[in-house]
């Protein structure tokens, strides 16, 4: 089959294991548009930008560099889905060229399992493949209105706003909004877009996680009457659904029935008139009604 | 003159300890420090002792949290050369080096209370410095086990050790992957030449031992 352009997808570690809606839901758009996947074989976890990065940069280093060696031995550029593996695959590029003394040890690992440093991958964020591969405008175009009364709160999660120059700061983050706007949903402004879920402060802090990030994001989006979240990060996705359920069994803190929280490809997907039912939308643990009762 | 026979000594010890003498490095430019398997602390201490008249001055004991590092300091005519060597704190046990140098019994008998390792061979094993009460209650220097991972990264670093990928895949979940009609994974998980090669890299930059993974086990050692 003839693709507009094709990617090896690097899936991460929560998507297949824990959200397989938007794995259906991302290979289904994708297919749609004429972008091909080839699925990645032999890779290991990113690995996380936060425990293993800090614990020990050249082990971090060494197995990032070894999964994009892979998608550079298939020979076509490397996609994610999970801004968590994104910030991970940035980074280790980006240190792999500028960092000589990381980059010996890492080529010394390597040589041990016969690999190569990577130098030529090239990365993307599914955000950049929908606004940039598709268009927004192509996604508009095949869009139908069936998302006209879903109100619609974005978080795009801080490692989207991971850029090479302060000017491309906000480029994916806006580019998710036209995405967005593009399947005929509504954007609701709840003022704080940009302030973290509090995924990372969990494993840390539980209370100040959920009490001081999460409830009060959530209270902001509440207030704006947004029928759902839409994130780009499945780590962000957990946190919001997870968060809901142990913020009202610890602190009694509920909003309504429960805010749902989907991916951007699952929204693109209800856009393009997928139907819930394909992509295994009630496969989420948070609740998805307040999204389907919506659809025209 | 030094350093021919410092090469001379080293040269001896890399020889005859074979694969047993791990790695070399060097406190100062005249300071070598050789380190051992453990298993080979008698043989790299009668070498030094038999063939080059070294003097022993003493043992330091440091407590790296999951492992002992007891650091031998030998003088030859004026060089100090120190053998290093591990010891597992789960173990917590090294041969006395008593028999080739009765003179090291108080160094052992000052560790032994401090950081209950026990030398093995060593004649008389009675409390030094701490009160008789305190064998086998309280060693003032021994930390417990503990590494760099902290309680809430432990299974993060385990499973990714195990698997390759720091979430293990519920049946639920393949459930609704085969429902969804959605391929195998292809990942380590499903790979283990793939989590084989994760495993060297580890090997290499020194991560299991640097964050206390036993690959037997298939845990962290704490």
């Amino acid at each position: 089959m003839e693709f507009k352009k094709e990617y090896s997808m690097f899936w991460g570690c929560w998507v297949p294991s824990r959200q397989p809606s938007v794995e259906a839901a991302c290979r289904s758009v994708l297919s749609r548009f004429g972008i091909g996947i080839k699925d990645m074989e032999g890779v290991s976890c990113c690995p996380d930008p936060v425990v293993t990065e800090r614990l020990q940069r050249d082990m971090w280093l060494a197995l990032a560099a070894r999964n994009l060696s892979i998608a550079e031995k298939a020979g076509t550029p490397m996609a994610t889905i999970c801004n968590g593996c994104y910030e991970t695959f940035f980074e280790a590029i980006e240190t792999i060229k500028t960092n000589e003394d990381l980059r010996r040890k890492v080529e010394t690992a390597l040589d041990r399992i016969a690999t190569t440093l990577p130098k030529k991958t090239e990365l993307r964020h599914i955000i950049e493949i929908l606004g940039k591969d598709v268009g927004v405008e192509e996604i508009a175009k095949l869009s139908s209105k069936r998302l006209s009364k879903l109100n619609v709160a974005v978080h795009p999660g801080c490692h989207l706003y991971r850029s090479h120059s302060r000017e491309e700061v906000q480029d994916k983050p806006k580019m998710f909004e036209q995405i967005v706007a593009a399947t005929g949903a509504n954007l609701v402004d709840y003022g704080i877009t940009r302030f973290c879920c509090g995924y990372p402060h969990r494993v840390v802090e539980e209370e100040f996680s959920l009490r001081m990030m999460l409830a009060r994001k959530l209270q902001r989006i509440w207030d704006a009457d947004a029928d759902c979240v839409v994130v780009s990060c499945p780590a962000c996705n957990i946190q919001f659904e997870f968060g809901q359920l142990e913020l009202k069994r610890k602190y009694d803190i509920a909003f309504g029935s429960g805010i749902p929280v989907i991916h951007i490809v699952e929204l693109v997907a209800l856009g393009l008139g997928i139907k819930p039912e394909e992509f295994g939308l009630s496969t989420h643990r948070g609740p998805t009604q307040n999204i389907i009762s919506k659809l025209e | 003159m030094k350093l021919a026979q410092e090469r001379e000594i080293l040269d001896i010890l890399r020889k005859e300890l074979a694969e047993n003498c791990i790695a070399e490095s060097r406190i100062s430019p005249d300071r070598p420090v050789v380190i051992i398997n453990r298993e080979a602390l008698l043989q790299a201490l009668r070498l030094l002792v038999e063939k080059f008249d070294s003097r022993f001055c003493t043992i330091t004991a440091v407590d790296n949290g999951v492992d002992f590092e007891l650091i031998y300091h030998m003088s030859i005519k004026g060089l100090v050369i120190n053998v290093k060597t591990v010891v597992p704190k789960e173990e917590s046990i090294v041969a006395s080096i008593t028999r080739i140098i009765p003179g090291a019994a108080t160094a052992e008998r000052e560790i032994c209370d401090l950081f209950k390792i026990n030398f093995k061979g060593l004649a008389d094993s009675r409390p030094l410095i701490v009160p008789n009460e305190w064998r086998d209650v309280k060693a003032p220097l021994r930390k417990p086990m503990s590494g760099i991972v902290a309680e809430y990264q432990k299974p993060t670093v385990e499973t990714l050790m195990q698997q390759g990928q720091v979430f293990t895949m519920p049946s639920s979940v393949k459930a609704h992957r085969q429902k969804l009609k959605l391929p195998e994974i292809q990942t380590t998980m499903a790979r283990p030449e793939a989590l084989k090669e994760l495993h060297e890299i580890a090997e290499a930059v020194k991560f299991d031992k640097s964050v206390g993974y036993d690959r037997l086990k298939k845990k962290l050692r704490y």
